[in-house]
């Protein structure tokens, strides 16, 4: 089909995947395109790779296995995603207070599902921690973590808005 | 075929539905435990069900356990979906009844996997095992 991607690239597009989309060839599209998200780069001194910053946060091939390549389903679990963490970050953030570590150990438990499955792999590692925190009943070390929490899914959802502007019409 | 889907991450439980739909399954959701266990109580109740081990309300287990200690017929085929991935656990949750697991977040063909041979094999076995009502 080089025909269409030649048109669609003369007529101002920046990259091209024919549907179905197939998640690998977006994927190369995508790092055609450059600065993606998840980047792995590697040093020409050492030939080592390594993660771009902060950003092994955040894993977009998982992503996109999971949801076979339907980037609708990928707008919809994005926007799942960012208001069910906002409740369950609320939900956490109350029962620290109250001082409810089996209350918090579910909230945790949860936030941590939902974040794996949207390859926020740090904030899903947060969770994992807050989550034994409140079986050991650490609420004081809890609260530090809470805070990292929320700044790991504040960035996880920025890159996920991202990602869905790219992707999602 | 009916299917049940208990889980109270929104996300888990969107996944889950699309791909079912799309793989040509009819798909009741319930948001935590005690409704899981209300669908299952109901004339016509799915046969197939993928229960989060951890909801509110009733967890998986516990829905295992229930099921398993009512009559046997028909068969309920029961997934837990877990984020526990420690050996021990899972081993409690296979004794609870569930006939097996899958480890969160995972990939949609381990599911797909699972699913039509798995199912065929046990219809098979069903049949087999009570061969009056298997005609």
């Amino acid at each position: 089909m080089k025909g269409d991607r030649e048109r669609c690239l003369e007529g101002g597009m920046d990259g091209y995947v024919s549907k179905p989309i197939r998640p690998d060839a977006l994927f190369s599209e995508l790092a055609r395109l450059g600065p993606a998200s998840v980047q792995h780069k590697t040093d020409p001194a050492t030939g080592t790779t390594t993660d771009s910053g902060a950003i092994s946060a955040f894993d977009r091939v998982a992503l996109f296995d999971r949801v076979e390549g339907d980037m609708d389903l990928l707008g919809d679990i994005i926007e799942l995603f960012k208001e069910d963490s906002v409740r369950q970050v609320a939900a956490i953030r109350e029962a620290i207070d109250k001082k409810q570590a089996d209350a918090l150990r579910r909230a945790a438990h949860t936030l941590k599902g939902t974040c794996g499955n949207l390859g926020a792999l740090e904030a899903a590692a947060t969770a994992l921690e807050l989550e034994k925190l409140a079986a050991a009943g650490d609420l004081p070390h809890a609260q530090e973590s809470l805070r990292s929490l929320e700044e790991q899914i504040q960035q996880a959802s920025k890159l996920l808005d991202e990602l869905k502007q790219e992707c999602v019409r | 075929m009916k299917i049940l889907i208990a889980d109270d991450d929104p996300v888990s439980s969107r996944l889950l539905d699309r791909l079912l739909v799309k793989w040509g399954y009819e798909v009741i959701a319930a948001h935590d435990g005690s409704e899981a266990w209300e669908v299952l109580q109901a004339e016509n109740s799915p046969r197939v069900a993928l229960l989060a081990w951890m909801m509110p309300g009733i967890d998986g287990l516990e829905i295992c356990r229930r099921v398993r200690a009512r009559s046997a017929h028909p068969y309920v085929y029961i997934l837990l979906l877990t984020a526990n991935d420690k050996v021990g656990n899972l081993v409690e949750g296979l004794e609870s009844g569930a006939d097996d697991y899958l480890t969160k977040p995972f990939h949609p063909q381990e599911l797909w996997k699972w699913f039509p041979q798995e199912l065929a094999r046990r219809r098979h076995q069903e049949a087999v095992e009570s061969p009056t009502s298997g005609k």
